[in-house]
């Protein structure tokens, strides 16, 4: 089921830990990732497999971290904080302009598939104020006009 | 005039750092090491201790006293797992270290491992921190190639493996028993204690869970005269420097590395130059979102453990939260109990309801339905989450709530008063 590549990263995490259970999360990070950011059943079902749990484990831990999707998110991923030292320079703001611009609210996908808005608690990357993470890159001290610009990059 | 003292960010200070294990080396890396594999691991302990180092997470545990705890001669493996699940809003620090210099941390956690006769270590990183997991994979590939990771480090004979390990966002997983069921591949949820993880932590065998700012400290506590040095920064039982992240209304926002015997006052209007568009301070969040909050006239404290206990808040994380005049109190309780309802993990009824009811009646007010009696009810919701829970997160939720309505009522009334 798995490309060679990803078997091999699988081996490789499964090898790192005592029991195979541990190496769970990092597993299905990696299988997210290579399913254009979201979980189905059927990988699910598979981890639950090498990992040697039922898959309603799996349930309960994708169901409890945030990261883990069961909608397939936009090409890009906007995740616009706004917690608490964000929302004191802008972050609300920030993430409300996003809404308008791409005529969608957090939680959802542009039609066209490309964007998709989450609305993020703290980043850890609270003195660059207001921070944003689109996939797996961070940008700092976001303002309205750089996410506008950011946007049409994106889009071409 | 306030200014930075550099022991953590010497490096990350120096413009012309290279921070390849290479650079690092060159920056005199690695010596602390090689000198604690010609000690007794008791005698590393010892050394921690008398540095008077207190965890950098947030509770400020002795750190040599944490290790001395570990069980002993139980036939199960030793663990020590370095916490990087930073995630304590206002908090930026150890994202710093992690990203801009890999290698002091890691080489702050072999030392600690031999320490505590741990031969797996596990960095438990946030999943949303893709950049420094990248730079921290590199940085142990080049730890294992270069023979100083694996089976004979130094020819020490010290077996030693480290794995970075990925979290998938969940706040709880910061609280040391949630991020061990997570690190094990379960839902992060705080355990009961006892036991405590020095007896039965990951797969329930002996466990240490350190900070990385603490773990990245005891290279230098470990150099020739490093413990005393240490001990030296700054008052009694506030040992060390430490970083403190800066962030909101200030010029400057940024993370800074002090000592303890520096002022609140002084960061915000030295180190942070001031509060920005020429306004005034109302006030500051001290020690990450959880801590009491504190007026523009309190700000005149020394800013360590010990003194903001003396005056009923907290240092936290060092995660100071500066506001200005222009700032609306309840929107900015509102959000901060936002996210506690957010993060709440579900398993306490008082942290569970609570934190949901309090963010409910907080909106009340939004919405020009506030009342006094509304207020009292806020307040007795926070109070009931206050030791009740089975972690410190009903704390967290409960003590911004006290301590916002008790300094700022006529912000809350403001809402409801007719004129
Ligand atoms: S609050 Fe946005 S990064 Fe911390």
């Amino acid at each position: 089921m798995f490309s060679e590549d990803i078997q091999a990263q699988v081996d490789n995490l499964l090898c790192r830990y005592p029991i195979k259970q541990n190496a769970l999360i990092p597993i299905l990070l990696l299988v997210q990732k290579e399913n254009e950011g979201w979980l189905t059943e059927e990988w699910m079902q598979h981890v639950a497999d090498i990992c040697e749990v039922p898959l309603t484990h799996i349930e309960g831990v994708v169901t409890f971290y945030t990261m883990f999707r069961l909608k397939r998110p936009g090409r890009y991923h906007l995740q616009i904080c706004t917690c608490v030292p964000c929302c004191l320079v802008g972050g609300t703001e920030l993430l409300e302009h996003t809404e308008k611009k791409l005529e969608i609210q957090a939680g959802h996908t542009t039609d066209d598939g490309v964007f998709s808005i989450e609305e993020m608690e703290c980043i850890g990357a609270c003195s660059y104020a207001p921070a944003v993470i689109v996939n797996e890159d961070y940008h700092e001290q976001v303002t309205p006009e750089e996410m506008d610009k950011m946007i049409k990059e994106l889009r071409q | 005039m306030a200014e930075e003292t550099l022991v953590l960010f010497k490096n990350i200070r120096n413009p012309k750092y290279d921070k390849s294990l290479a650079g690092y080396k060159r920056s005199g890396g690695f010596k602390s090491l090689k000198k604690v594999f010609g000690m007794k691991p008791e005698e590393v302990v010892q050394e921690v201790k008398e540095s008077g180092l207190r965890g950098r997470g947030g509770a400020g545990f002795p750190t040599g006293l944490k290790w001395s705890f570990m069980a002993k001669g139980t036939g199960k493996p030793s663990y020590l797992i370095a916490n990087a699940d930073e995630s304590e809003p206002g908090t930026c620090k150890d994202r710093e270290l992690m990203l801009k210099d890999p290698h002091l941390f890691l080489e702050g956690l072999m030392i600690s491992s031999y320490a505590i006769g741990c031969h797996h270590a596990y960095v438990y990183v946030r999943g949303e921190f893709f950049p420094a997991i990248k730079t921290l994979n590199a940085a142990v590939g080049e730890l294992y190639a270069d023979g100083l990771l694996g089976t004979n480090p130094l020819g020490s004979g010290f077996k030693l493996d480290i794995t970075i390990h990925t979290g998938a966002g969940a706040y709880i997983c910061g609280e040391e028993s949630a991020l061990l069921d997570s690190l094990e591949g379960k839902r992060g949820q705080p355990r009961v204690k006892p036991p405590f993880p020095a007896v039965s932590g990951f797969n329930g065998c002996p466990t240490s869970v350190n900070n990385v700012e603490t773990l990245a400290c005891i290279p230098f506590i470990l150099s020739d005269g490093g413990a005393e040095a240490f001990k030296s920064f700054g008052p009694q039982n506030n040992s060390g420097t430490h970083l403190v992240s800066l962030s909101g209304h200030v010029n400057c926002p940024g993370v800074y590395e002090l000592r303890m015997d520096v002022s609140m006052k002084d960061i915000i209007y030295d180190i942070g130059g001031g509060i920005r568009d020429g306004k005034k301070l109302k006030g500051v969040i001290p020690g990450g979102s959880s801590s009491p909050v504190m007026k523009a006239d309190e700000v005149d404290v020394l800013y360590n453990f010990d003194d903001l206990a003396k005056i009923g808040t907290m240092l936290g994380s060092a995660a100071m939260m500066v506001f200005d005049e222009g700032t609306d109190i309840v929107k900015l309780l509102h959000r901060i109990t936002r996210f506690y309802a957010h993060e709440s993990c579900g398993q306490c009824t008082p942290c569970r309801e609570g934190t949901h009811w309090s963010s409910q009646i907080i909106q009340d007010f939004l919405r020009g339905n506030g009342s006094d009696e509304k207020l009292k009810r806020l307040y007795r919701v926070g109070g009931n989450m206050l030791g009740t829970t089975l972690c410190a997160l009903g704390d967290a939720a409960a003590m911004p709530i006290q301590s916002f309505v008790n300094k700022f009522p006529e912000e809350f009334r403001k809402y409801y008063a007719t004129l």
